[in-house]
């Protein structure tokens, strides 16, 4: 019930702006890093708390609506006075406003992508940058599994009654490129694959049971051009071109791997001479 | 005397390191270093000493506590060496990290001297 009250008053304290990311669930566009990460923290921290009151309020509207049905039924069947059905009458409306805010809650849900690598990630890109650097960044913050990013569905053949619904989602959910403090061009991307196959089958006493299984693939691209004048690339081309790809029963909870391949980049790099101070850079016109 | 002794000695980045030059705001209870308002923890010791204790765990998780723990992990635990540069030359150990530092003498500044020592006028 605290964690309901707590993304509440956490919505309640959402900017314009804010809310407007919330509505689309994307973020498109080029700004300084500070200022993407100003936004998207309040929705981070928001979404933390929602996933927790989630869980709380569907906990809490199950309990509820059983112990109203136990209530009803044990006060039927004993014929108990009509004062005693206020008990599962509070129960059942418990149970509707539980539900309620579970609904609620569900529809400003944004993807864990969010507060497990893209938040992380800026923190990096803003320490990594300089005041007056710009990040362009495009963030799908939407579930992978919706109808837009769909590829494909297909029925394979199961045999023995079995029925294999095979369905794909790709969804390119994270793009950006950003210069950092010492002149290096920095441009990622991650690009996520879902297979998901519901197996439905009928039981020999006649019970249908589904089982679904997911399957992800994750592929980081990073491309590093470090500047020519500061570092000496081990291979003559200053672009280093890198990407992995993560495959996993359940999605990646880290950067770990995208900043793995920015500093793959710099393991390769020779260091020739250090950058001027930024302080004594000319600002850009 | 250089201004550097003034100003917060902290590193910022995560691949490439250089100091963080803002304003001293205090000094780190452990360390010693000079740091600014961002680079102080809540215990009186700057977010980089805070980092390698178990001490950083009462700090505000929402704050910048979790940047400088990770970036601490990364460093020990995938054998990463960050570059180092500043423009007060060489990097003059007050850290533990094995760092990769620019041949200060190779700088595009010419006209900056370096003083023995790591420290330099500006």
């Amino acid at each position: 019930m605290l964690k309901l009250w707590s993304a509440w008053s956490l919505h309640r304290a959402l900017g314009p702006e804010q809310r407007r990311v919330l509505d689309a669930k994307k973020v498109e566009g080029t700004r300084p890093i500070a200022e993407l990460l100003a936004i998207l923290r309040p929705l981070g921290r928001l979404d933390a708390t929602g996933n927790t009151a989630r869980r709380q309020a569907g906990g809490g509207a199950i309990g509820c609506g059983v112990a109203a049905l136990v209530g009803g039924w044990i006060g039927l069947a004993a014929s108990a006075p009509a004062p005693f059905f206020a008990v599962p009458a509070a129960l059942l409306g418990l149970c509707v406003g539980s539900t309620l805010a579970w609904r609620s809650l569900r529809r400003i849900d944004l993807t864990d992508n969010l507060i497990h690598v893209a938040l992380p990630l800026l923190r990096v890109l803003e320490e990594e940058g300089d005041p007056r650097s710009m990040l362009t960044l495009k963030l799908d913050l939407q579930r992978a599994d919706v109808a837009e990013k769909l590829v494909d569905r297909k029925n394979l053949d199961g045999g023995a009654g079995r029925k294999i619904v095979e369905t794909l989602y790709r969804d390119p959910w994270l793009a950006g490129r950003a210069v950092l403090a010492d002149g290096a061009r920095l441009t990622f991307t991650a690009v996520d694959e879902i297979r998901e196959r519901r197996q439905t089958r009928r039981n020999p006493r006649g019970k249908v049971k589904t089982k679904t299984k997911r399957r992800f693939w994750r592929t980081y691209r990073v491309a590093v051009e470090l500047p020519a004048e500061h570092y000496a690339a081990e291979t003559p081309e200053a672009l280093a071109k890198l990407s992995r790809v993560e495959k996993a029963d359940a999605l990646p909870r880290d950067p770990l791997p995208l900043l793995d391949l920015v500093a793959e980049a710099y393991r390769r790099a020779t260091l020739k001479s250090p950058p001027k101070p930024l302080s004594k850079r000319a600002m850009p016109s | 005397m250089s201004p550097f002794l003034h100003r917060c000695q902290c590193l910022r980045g995560f691949f490439t390191l250089r100091p963080c030059d803002a304003e001293t705001a205090a000094t780190c209870a452990r360390c010693q270093r000079n740091v600014c308002r961002k680079h102080l923890g809540g215990l009186g010791v700057c977010v980089d000493c805070a980092a390698r204790t178990d001490e950083d765990r009462l700090f505000d998780e929402e704050g910048d506590a979790w940047f400088y723990r990770s970036r601490h992990r990364y460093y020990t635990t995938h054998h990463y060496r960050p570059v180092y540069w500043s423009s007060y030359g060489a990097f003059t150990g007050y850290d533990d990290y094995d760092l990769r530092s620019f041949d200060q003498r190779a700088a595009d500044d010419a006209t900056e001297t370096v003083v023995p020592g790591g420290l330099q006028d500006s």
